[in-house]
């Protein structure tokens, strides 16, 4: 981890109050593996007054470039969604647990919201590794669901709740229409909002697939010092911190409430 | 010129250090920082046994600051010095540690495990934390206890004892005589203050507990006003701390009457905080032409 400032390349819309923020990656910075997250300071006043934190959702490393997804929905996004070409951000990281390991052939990732950024990232990182990722990435409605940059080898399942575009219904609803067969062969990483998240996680327990889900908390030192953004484990830590110990957790060592 | 500030045996090198809680044990930052200008780092609290803290969520942004309710969270006073002191006591800061418990079989029990320590230079004693549900701010808010605690742990140690006040009181200066008379070198002014957010749409509070404590800018007029009537009331050092995320911020509580400071909160969104605000004094001492640190509360017109 490092805190330095990075260049802003691009900061368009990608859907409805969603944007992707484009930074130039500095050489001395380590790359950021797929879950790992970046603590961002939006502007050097004191509103807002703490840092935010963002999963990366993209790495090019020909030209060391990484993304960011991010939902406009408070003070914070807001002014980044306000940030131009050209303008430095401060940046700490990368930082925390990702995913790693697969233990299976067959990769489900799934994603929600601004839980798509990560899950796009590792879904791209598992093709280029030799997987054929099957994406599943579910929103309200067709207007909410961004534009993304997919490897030929995955394969996409857009879900709505709506019905506006690709399956109608929530991703976990489509989980449910997928074969043992590929079930038995699967594992499944996951990132969204907390409800989707405790489904996907009863749902591979129903069918034993094991799952990694990355959690989102607000962090305040985004290094590991406060203990802020801690979450419950049913495992002997019984409490780790989403910044150090996660992101990333095997869902059945998340206490689900 | 005279950075230093004095407390005992215990030299602080450079007036600025760490808030306790905001640092963690120091080990964290290694990356990030330059620890030859931060004077002292005050380690997260200690208690006795090892504290897993409150339940989430345990932070919420407010207006030019935050609330937090961590309610302690630590590894405990054996952990502590098997695993976070060797990192500590390889640093150029002074280590004080923040020693807290819920009664004072808690404060006694800590401070004297770490007697012995090599690499202690002091202890902060935390008698105004407003997360736990004994001990902590319920022991600071009376000055009496404040009193029995203070002369209980003199007794039991020649480091040296800060007391941090907490300013959730009506009169923050009996809490800080009373500290001054059993024996205090120093107190530390102020601790969070507390208070609440309620999610409107939940119609509960964010933070389970319901409050937890104010820190970051917001809190800085409160904390120089405390500094400022402390430091008329007691003869020892105050130590400044709230709302400090500039070296200006710093100056005002020295001003105040601070004879040291610790940065917060403003180092989560700035980690080089310590440093910058210990540069930024030293050039306003150049500037103002002052020899002493010691002497800039003299310079409050």
């Amino acid at each position: 981890m490092k805190q330095f400032l990075a260049r802003v390349l691009e900061n368009p819309v990608i859907a409805k109050d969603y944007r992707e923020l484009f930074l130039s990656w500095p050489s001395e910075v380590r790359v950021p593996a797929p879950g790992q997250i970046l603590s961002v300071r939006v502007n050097a006043a004191t509103v807002p007054f703490l840092r935010r934190p963002f999963a990366v959702a993209s790495f090019d490393r020909r030209e060391r470039v990484a993304s960011i997804i991010y939902h406009v929905r408070g003070p914070g996004t807001e002014i980044l969604a306000g940030v131009q070409a050209g303008q430095q951000l401060d940046i700490l990281g990368p930082r925390g647990f990702f995913f790693r390991d697969p233990p299976r052939p067959e990769a489900v990732l799934v994603g929600g919201g601004v839980g798509t950024g990560p899950i796009v990232y590792a879904a791209n990182s598992l093709a280029e590794k030799g997987f054929s990722p099957l994406l599943v990435v579910g929103y309200r409605g067709q207007e909410l669901a961004p534009r993304l940059r997919l490897n030929p080898a995955v394969t996409l399942q857009l879900c709505t709740d709506d019905g506006s575009a690709g399956f109608s219904g929530t991703v976990v609803e489509f989980l449910k229409t997928l074969s043992s067969g590929l079930t038995d062969k699967a594992f499944v990483w996951a990132c969204g909002p907390q409800p989707m998240l405790k489904a996907v996680h009863l749902w591979t327990r129903s069918r034993e697939v094991p799952c990694w889900v990355s959690l989102e908390e607000i962090m305040a030192c985004g290094v590991g010092a406060c203990m802020g953004c801690t979450v419950e484990t049913t495992d002997e830590r019984r409490v780790v911190r989403v910044c150090t110990e996660g992101p990333v957790l095997a869902s059945e060592a998340v206490k689900w409430t | 010129m005279d950075l230093t500030l004095r407390l005992r045996e215990l030299t602080l090198a450079g007036p600025v250090g760490v808030a306790s809680g905001t640092f963690g044990y120091a080990k964290e930052y290694e990356a990030l920082v330059d620890f030859s200008r931060i004077g002292a780092v005050y380690t997260k609290a200690v208690t006795p046994e090892p504290r897993l803290g409150n339940p989430s969520p345990r932070l919420v942004e407010t207006a030019s600051g935050m609330l937090n309710s961590i309610g302690l969270a630590n590894v405990g006073v054996e952990a502590f010095i098997r695993d976070k002191m060797p990192f500590l006591r390889s640093l150029p800061s002074a280590v004080i540690v923040n020693v807290a418990g819920a009664v004072n079989e808690d404060y006694e029990a800590v401070l004297e495990a770490l007697e012995g320590v090599e690499g202690v230079g002091g202890y902060e004693i935390n008698v105004s934390c407003p997360n736990v549900k004994h001990g902590g701010m319920a022991l600071g808010t009376d000055p009496r206890l404040v009193a029995d605690l203070t002369r209980s742990l003199r007794s039991r140690t020649k480091r040296p004892l800060i007391l941090k006040l907490s300013p959730n009181v009506t009169d923050i200066g009996a809490t800080a005589e009373a500290a001054e008379a059993e024996g205090a070198d120093a107190v530390s002014c102020i601790n969070t203050l507390v208070g609440m957010v309620i999610d409107i749409r939940a119609r509960k509070p964010v933070l389970p507990l319901g409050t937890g404590g104010l820190s970051g800018p917001a809190i800085l007029p409160i904390a120089v006003a405390a500094v400022y009537k402390v430091s008329r009331r007691i003869k020892i050092p105050v130590i400044g701390i709230g709302g400090i995320t500039r070296w200006q911020d710093a100056v005002q509580h020295l001003l105040a009457g601070a004879k040291g400071v610790q940065v917060g909160s403003g180092t989560f969104a700035n980690p080089r905080l310590a440093e910058e605000v210990h540069d930024g004094i030293v050039a306003w001492c150049r500037e103002a032409g002052v020899l002493k640190l010691a002497d800039v509360a003299g310079l409050l017109g």
